[in-house]
């Protein structure tokens, strides 16, 4: 009995690439958890194996155990790999650690059949980005409803999303953010200004997925016209004709430098932590991983006007909803009042978004996880009484 | 008597072609006009005189080329409910009277039809269910009666739906009149039919647009219902009748069908089944971004499609399967289209919710 009760509960994080992480927010994410949770659990990570081919593939990761599924984690693979993932973990772990809702359909079963526990991230409304096709929408709007009403557990990324997840399913989500703290101030080198001549002056700097809704289109065409800042756009132009097309049109101009996509961390923090300002176009998502880190770099942000944007820099950012909007912006910017944005990011970032205050948060949430029978709700228990019992006792005003 | 097959459903088109814009005239002065209003679509008042011309037109143009007088019992029945329909719809599209005025009109009227002889006398088989009991009979004539008359009604949502569908049911009606030798009632059919024609070319018209109305929805659901009725096979014809009941079930599934699943939505939402919403298979095709016109067109055509779904199941699994086919494949269709509409609602949700904070 002594040794069930010291023993590590065992958590399987499943829906990433894999690690070491080199692909994205979800990535990063489980990176952080297994060096801040390993301690307290025992931990299984899933990874691709169509990503990690056999000779780089190892048997575990910083005290968590790696399996490999010959699958991809993201496209359409994703709904096989996550469900595989789920029902191998379903032999050995107390709690299920799911990043993303493709795997969700399986989920009513897992709580019709055992007692595990399910903690699932919705990442941002992903069933609304452009990049979907009709069906993969259709199926990640389902997916969705059926992740939040079967899991123990909702996380959303941002409070916006709360508000839609409170809205749509009566659901408490919780708030967990992404880390930013691993990102480092690296100092200009005299290579680095050989590579990059434009880090000998102030520029703009602008890192993201090449696609119409991080608005990239828009901010190319303001920033070609813009006299005050260069800017600088790392990004994966070569994906897609929108991006083939936009690189063609401004890859010559002298006010662009247009950059292919960096994966080298350092060389990223060159050019991001030495900008001037930080352009952030996302208009979907929730919690973009990328303004984070640049609001931890210190980074004074121009941001679309979008309630994500907003909720994340805590409306203490510049913020653009149109063309006219951020060419005004940009007009009026002045180096006394980037400096203050910066700052401010800063201290938001340093008081939000660090990775032992995320994995601290999953931790609490495991926790809880384990001891929690039912799902709360935003709906008082008020609002659930029969209405003509509340009528007779007068307190029919209180329902919801 | 072949001749007069052709001539009936032209004459009657050509009569509602020629009543229908006299009749738009009237209409304004005597204010029986659709009002716009935040649910609607039109922006302008917009006749209801549609069902009154239509009457007219089909019942001359029968009375005309009727030929032999057998079966004059039910078409007499059918002519003086019709009638008394229309008024109650008339005075419905012209005063807004009380539904429940409107539900016991209909329920005296099916009980008329059952006392004349038009009556559902057995289920054939169908679920194991054979002969009923005379009760049975009457309770399951004067449902499907009010309720085929009440689906038709909420059909008429959009341009050219309940016009459409009712012209489909027409046909297929037609023809199994025709093959069964209910001559009279197969040329009341066929001035229906044309005088249906010419309601669709004004109803899609954009200068001289009129609706059918209450008056129109409820004589053609009359119409259907108690034709449908009279044409089921007594099984003393002595031929194949599969064929006749598939017939007339495919063309009452969308619009029975659809009028319980949105009774069904409302009442689970604690809100009367007659409220007014947007919540109807047409509400849903239209979300589709498609014209007024275009999901008339889909949904006769659908109506057509679960016809031939059914004759297909039907000559696999039999009646009881053919059914349940053609009623699965029409809930697949809507809740296909539902969840769609939620992901549209939702997307304009999410629009207003982004730009708030």
């Amino acid at each position: 009995m002594n040794q069930e009760k010291t023993q590590k509960k065992r958590i399987a994080i499943i829906g990433t690439v894999g690690v070491p992480a080199n692909y994205g927010g979800f990535e990063t994410l489980a990176e952080h958890l297994i060096e801040n949770m390993t301690d307290h659990y025992d931990i299984t990570l899933y990874c691709s194996g169509k990503k990690y081919p056999k000779d780089v593939r190892k048997a575990s990761y910083k005290n968590a155990r790696l399996r490999y599924l010959p699958l991809d984690a993201n496209g359409i693979q994703s709904i096989p790999y996550d469900t595989l993932s789920i029902l191998h973990a379903l032999w050995y772990a107390d709690v299920l650690l799911i990043l993303g809702v493709a795997g969700a359909w399986i989920l009513p079963f897992v709580r019709l059949f055992t007692r595990k526990r399910i903690i699932i991230s919705i990442d941002g409304i992903e069933w609304k980005r452009d990049k979907w096709n009709v069906l993969a929408k259709w199926y990640l709007f389902w997916a969705e409803s059926i992740a939040v009403k079967y899991s123990h557990i909702d996380i959303s990324d941002n409070e916006a999303i709360q508000d839609y997840t409170a809205a749509r399913y009566g659901s408490l989500s919780r708030i967990i953010e992404y880390g930013a703290d691993h990102t480092l101030k690296v100092p200009v080198t005299a290579t680095d200004t050989e590579q990059y001549p434009f880090l000998a002056r102030p520029y703009a700097f602008k890192v993201c997925r090449i696609e119409p809704e991080n608005n990239v289109h828009l901010i190319l065409e303001v920033f070609a016209n813009a006299a005050k800042l260069p800017l600088v756009i790392v990004g994966n132009w070569d994906k897609s004709a929108y991006g083939q097309d936009l690189k063609n049109t401004y890859s010559q101009h002298p006010n662009i430098h247009i950059l292919d996509p960096i994966y080298n961390q350092q060389r990223l923090d060159v050019l991001r932590s030495n900008a001037a300002l930080y352009v952030h176009g996302h208009s979907a998502g929730g919690t973009n991983p990328s303004l984070v880190e640049a609001m931890y770099l210190g980074l004074p942000v121009l941001a679309y006007g979008v309630s994500y944007n907003r909720v994340t820099t805590e409306n203490q950012a510049l913020y653009f909803n149109n063309k006219e909007e951020l060419k005004r912006q940009i007009a009026d910017i002045y180096t006394a009042k980037l400096k203050t944005i910066g700052q401010k990011m800063e201290r938001i970032a340093r008081r939000r978004y660090t990775w032992p205050l995320v994995a601290q948060k999953y931790g609490q949430l495991v926790a809880e996880s384990l001891e929690i029978a039912q799902k709360p709700s935003v709906f008082t228990r008020i609002s659930r009484l029969h209405y003509p019992d509340l009528l007779q006792k007068g307190a029919a005003h209180l329902r919801y | 008597m072949f001749v007069s097959y052709f001539l009936t459903p032209l004459f009657s088109c050509i009569l509602a072609w020629l009543f229908i814009p006299l009749m738009r005239k009237i209409a304004f002065v005597i204010q029986l006009t659709d009002q716009p209003n935040r649910r609607k679509i039109h922006h302008q008042p917009v006749p209801l005189v549609g069902g009154i011309a239509m009457f007219g037109a089909s019942w001359l143009a029968a009375a005309l080329f009727m030929h032999q007088w057998g079966d004059l019992v039910l078409i007499k029945n059918i002519f003086v409910a019709s009638f008394i329909l229309l008024i109650i719809g008339t005075l419905d599209d012209r005063y807004d009277i009380r539904a429940s005025f409107r539900l016991v009109v209909q329920l005296l009227l099916a009980h008329c039809v059952f006392d004349a002889g038009v009556r559902i006398e057995t289920f054939y088989g169908i679920w194991g269910i054979e002969e009923l009991s005379y009760g049975q009979q009457y309770w399951a004539t004067i449902l499907v009666i009010t309720g085929i008359v009440n689906a038709i009604n909420l059909m008429d949502g959009i341009d050219g739906l309940a016009a459409g569908l009712s012209l489909v049911s027409a046909v297929v009606l037609a023809i199994i009149a025709a093959q069964t030798g209910h001559e009279n009632v197969f040329v009341l059919l066929l001035s229906y039919a044309g005088a249906l024609v010419a309601l669709l070319r004004f109803n899609f018209s954009r200068t001289q647009k009129i609706f059918m109305g209450d008056a129109g929805s409820m004589t053609l659901g009359l119409l259907i219902s108690v034709v449908s009725i009279r044409l089921l096979p007594t099984g003393a014809e002595g031929r194949p009748f599969s064929w006749i009941l598939i017939g007339i079930i495919s063309i009452l599934v969308i619009p029975v069908f659809d009028a319980l699943r949105v009774f069904r939505k409302r009442l689970k939402a604690g809100v009367s089944p007659f409220h007014a919403d947007k919540t109807h298979l047409h509400h849903l095709v239209l979300f589709l971004g498609l014209r007024h016109q275009t999901v008339s067109l889909l949904l006769s055509a659908a109506a057509l499609a679960i016809m031939v779904i059914g004759f297909c199941i039907n000559n696999v699994a039999g009646l009881t399967w053919a059914i349940i086919g053609m009623v699965f494949v029409f809930y697949a269709g809507t809740s296909i289209l539902g969840f769609h509409h939620q992901v549209i609602v939702w997307r304009q949700k999410i629009r207003l919710m982004e730009m708030q904070r």
